[in-house]
């Protein structure tokens, strides 16, 4: 059986009985009650602060909710759950990058004896709506760490005004994109060919994608580093020469706040960046006309294409005394309901029925990019992939190694085939 | 006469480039504050524009950032009271009796880093149910104010002449009289010059705030990072952020220029 056949038996199984139950969910079974949540400073969240009074009014609970930018939110939240403190009910969390080690370390509830709690779990929820790559990253052993709140992965975004000036055809290969840099560069001195993560850390999530659409993989069939393989030290070698060539000054330093920054500001004619800045990529004059998006071209030998694939997701802290009004709220906050209203913030649902519901449809028919976007999600949560380095579960180091590789050949510091080999003996020390 | 123009020359040359390194930034945070969304991110950064006050509406209009302020303010108003009225009777007795070791030992909290605290500051306050109020930021943030009050002072106290004290002793004053009646007044200066310097530190700190403090009684300096966000970075709304976190260290540090160097030399030359 495959993990996400698995995963998705254990998801419906475990919702079951809440699903048996017909009608008569007492939501205010908790009234009264305080919860206190902590976000990752995301446009899900920024919604969630908006939307806390429909919470409080339809549950009696209160929710007090903290939003800190990342780094501020992963040094108070892991201080917290270091303490032991049960201050703290409800997190976000981004399983797919630290729920082994969260895990390890016995911080997350375990949903799935509430999922299957029909007093505690409303017979409408449908835990079997959500996507199962999505959800996939939540599960561990069968232990259910946190539900989805929404999916994401890197997009290509790229003005479709200059290509069309210059004459340049739209992208349909990977190859193609630093073929159209090169004519950008020539010919439009004012305009930044490429834009895409350069910061050691941040690399993996948009350089992912080019290894698999090369035909490369971050880890052998075996489950070693696979950094050496050829197509991976192909997707090296032309991610750190679109950076190094094509890219911004400072490129090394960028994250993806500068990126979505540059090509909000029109400066830049391509970029690899997240599908979850969409919204904000709109905010900016002139690119919800000029801007055209999709799933990053594929190889043109693989003929795939094959980007990270994530999604945040809401966990409840082990240490919390108000696990069933913290439950409560997870409910809401990733209802049918409720997640059909986040989308008109941007927010793309992770479950299917929202997805193809009449909300979302109706806001994607707004824009012609707007629909663009959410074909291009669909595309990503079919093809995209959550792997973005070789087991371990200390993912973070590893993709720092793999990000250091990168840095290394834009620094002219190793060849690719160097830089490889040397990521994949420290990857391997990880393992 | 040519070498001593050549001399001025060279000065000119040096001052502008300091002024280069410490002015230019500070001018384009105030002016980033003023632009417009996407005037912000232009470049090369337009040195003429209409300034608008968009940022600062967005500030204290659609966040709760004036109570952030207002935080900002108690929190490192208390510390600073709470450091001074712990420090000066412990920098006073550190003086009287010739110690140094304790002052040795404040500076050595001062200097440790402030992760090292966290945790079992977090544990313990959480055990008494002050996790997320602004006392726990008072009392936490006098780690920075008490070695600031004491270290300032110390100069002062010691030179104050010890026939001051033993004479209000001989009249029958107790120590604490000694202190409020005849020694304070005479190290006045000082104290201004410790409470400012302690007001700054304690205002800047974002350590013990990040993780201490609470919805409601975050800190201008922690909540000023929600404006950096998975998203995009509001960088106008950032700049106005740090403008208004800036005024009150300056305002602060310019009112006392001047007795601020004095304060800092004071006692580096004996005699």
């Amino acid at each position: 059986m495959k993990r996400r056949e698995l995963i998705g038996g254990a998801l419906s199984l475990a919702a079951a009985p809440a699903f048996a139950q017909s009608g008569g969910f007492d939501w205010r079974r908790q009234d009264g009650q305080t919860i206190t949540l902590m976000f990752n400073n995301h446009p899900w969240s920024q919604a969630m602060r908006e939307m806390a009074t429909e919470f409080t009014a339809r549950t009696g609970i209160r929710a007090r909710i903290e939003i800190f930018n990342e780094e501020q939110f992963r040094a108070r939240l892991t201080t917290f759950m270091q303490g032991r403190s049960a201050e703290l009910d409800v997190f976000m969390t981004l399983a797919s990058r630290e729920g082994p080690v969260f895990r390890k370390a016995g911080w997350y509830a375990d949903l799935a004896p509430l999922l299957a709690d029909p007093s505690l779990t409303a017979p409408d929820y449908d835990a079997a709506d959500f996507a199962a790559s999505i959800q996939g990253a939540n599960v561990f052993e069968r232990q259910v760490v946190a539900v989805p709140i929404n999916q994401e992965g890197p997009l290509f975004y790229w003005r479709r005004d200059v290509f069309e000036r210059l004459g340049i055809p739209e992208p349909r290969t990977l190859e193609d994109i630093p073929a159209a840099a090169a004519v950008i560069k020539a010919r439009e001195p004012g305009m930044i060919p490429w834009a895409a993560r350069g910061l050691r850390t941040a690399i993996p999530y948009a350089f992912v994608g080019f290894v698999n659409n090369l035909g490369g993989s971050v880890a052998t069939p075996d489950g070693k580093p696979g950094m050496s393989q050829p197509g991976s030290v192909k997707a090296i070698e032309m991610y750190a020469s679109l950076l190094k060539e094509y890219g911004p000054p400072g490129a090394l330093n960028h994250t993806f706040t500068q990126v979505i920054e540059l090509l909000g500001a029109g400066r830049v004619a391509m970029v690899h960046e997240s599908s979850n800045e969409f919204a904000n990529i709109m905010r900016f004059p002139n690119r919800a006309n000029d801007l055209g998006v999709k799933i990053l071209p594929p190889g043109k030998e693989s003929g795939i294409s094959k980007p990270a694939a994530i999604g945040w997701g809401i966990a409840i802290s082990a240490h919390s005394r108000k696990q069933a009004a913290a439950w409560t709220f997870l409910q809401w906050a990733t209802s049918k309901e409720t997640q059909a209203k986040l989308v008109s913030a941007g927010v793309a649902p992770p479950r299917a029925s929202v997805f193809k519901g009449p909300a979302f449809d109706a806001w994607t028919a707004e824009l012609p990019i707007r629909r663009a976007w959410a074909e291009a999600l669909v595309q990503l949560g079919r093809e995209g992939s959550g792997v973005f380095q070789p087991p371990t579960d200390r993912i973070p180091e590893a993709r720092e190694k793999i990000g250091d590789a990168v840095q290394q050949v834009v620094l002219g510091r190793a060849t690719p085939a160097e830089a490889a080999r040397m990521a994949d003996e420290e990857l391997a020390k990880i393992q | 006469m040519v070498g001593r123009r050549l001399g001025r020359a060279a000065d000119a040359v040096a001052l502008g480039a300091v002024l280069l390194v410490l002015v230019v930034p500070v001018a384009w945070v105030v002016l980033s504050a003023f632009k417009t969304r996407t005037e912000v991110a232009a470049l090369p950064p337009r040195l003429f524009f209409t300034p608008t006050l968009e940022n600062f509406v967005e500030l204290f209009g659609r966040s709760d950032f004036l109570d952030y302020s207002w935080n900002s303010f108690v929190v490192a108003g208390g510390s600073t009271v709470l450091g001074l009225l712990l420090g000066v009777p412990a920098a006073f007795a550190m003086a009287w009796h010739r110690m140094t070791w304790p002052a040795t030992a404040t500076l050595f909290a001062r200097m440790a880093p402030g992760t090292l605290f966290l945790l079992p500051w977090l544990v313990m306050f959480t055990a008494v149910g002050l996790t997320g109020t602004r006392t726990v930021l008072v009392l936490t943030h006098a780690v920075i104010t008490l070695p600031v009050a004491i270290w300032v002072l110390l100069p002062y106290l010691e030179a104050v002449p010890r026939e001051l004290v033993e004479s209000a002793q001989i009249d029958g004053a107790r120590a604490h009289q000694v202190l409020l009646r005849v020694v304070l007044p005479v190290i006045v200066p000082g104290v201004v010059v410790a409470a400012i310097l302690a007001f700054v530190f304690s205002w800047n700190y974002f350590l013990f705030a990040l993780v201490l403090s609470g919805v409601e009684s975050k800190t201008a300096i922690v909540a000023s990072f929600n404006f950096v966000g998975e998203g995009v970075t509001n960088w106008g709304a950032l700049m106005a952020a740090a403008v208004v976190i800036a005024a009150p260290p300056l305002i602060l540090t310019l009112l006392i220029q001047r007795r601020l160097v004095g304060g800092l030399a004071a006692g580096a030359v004996k005699g």
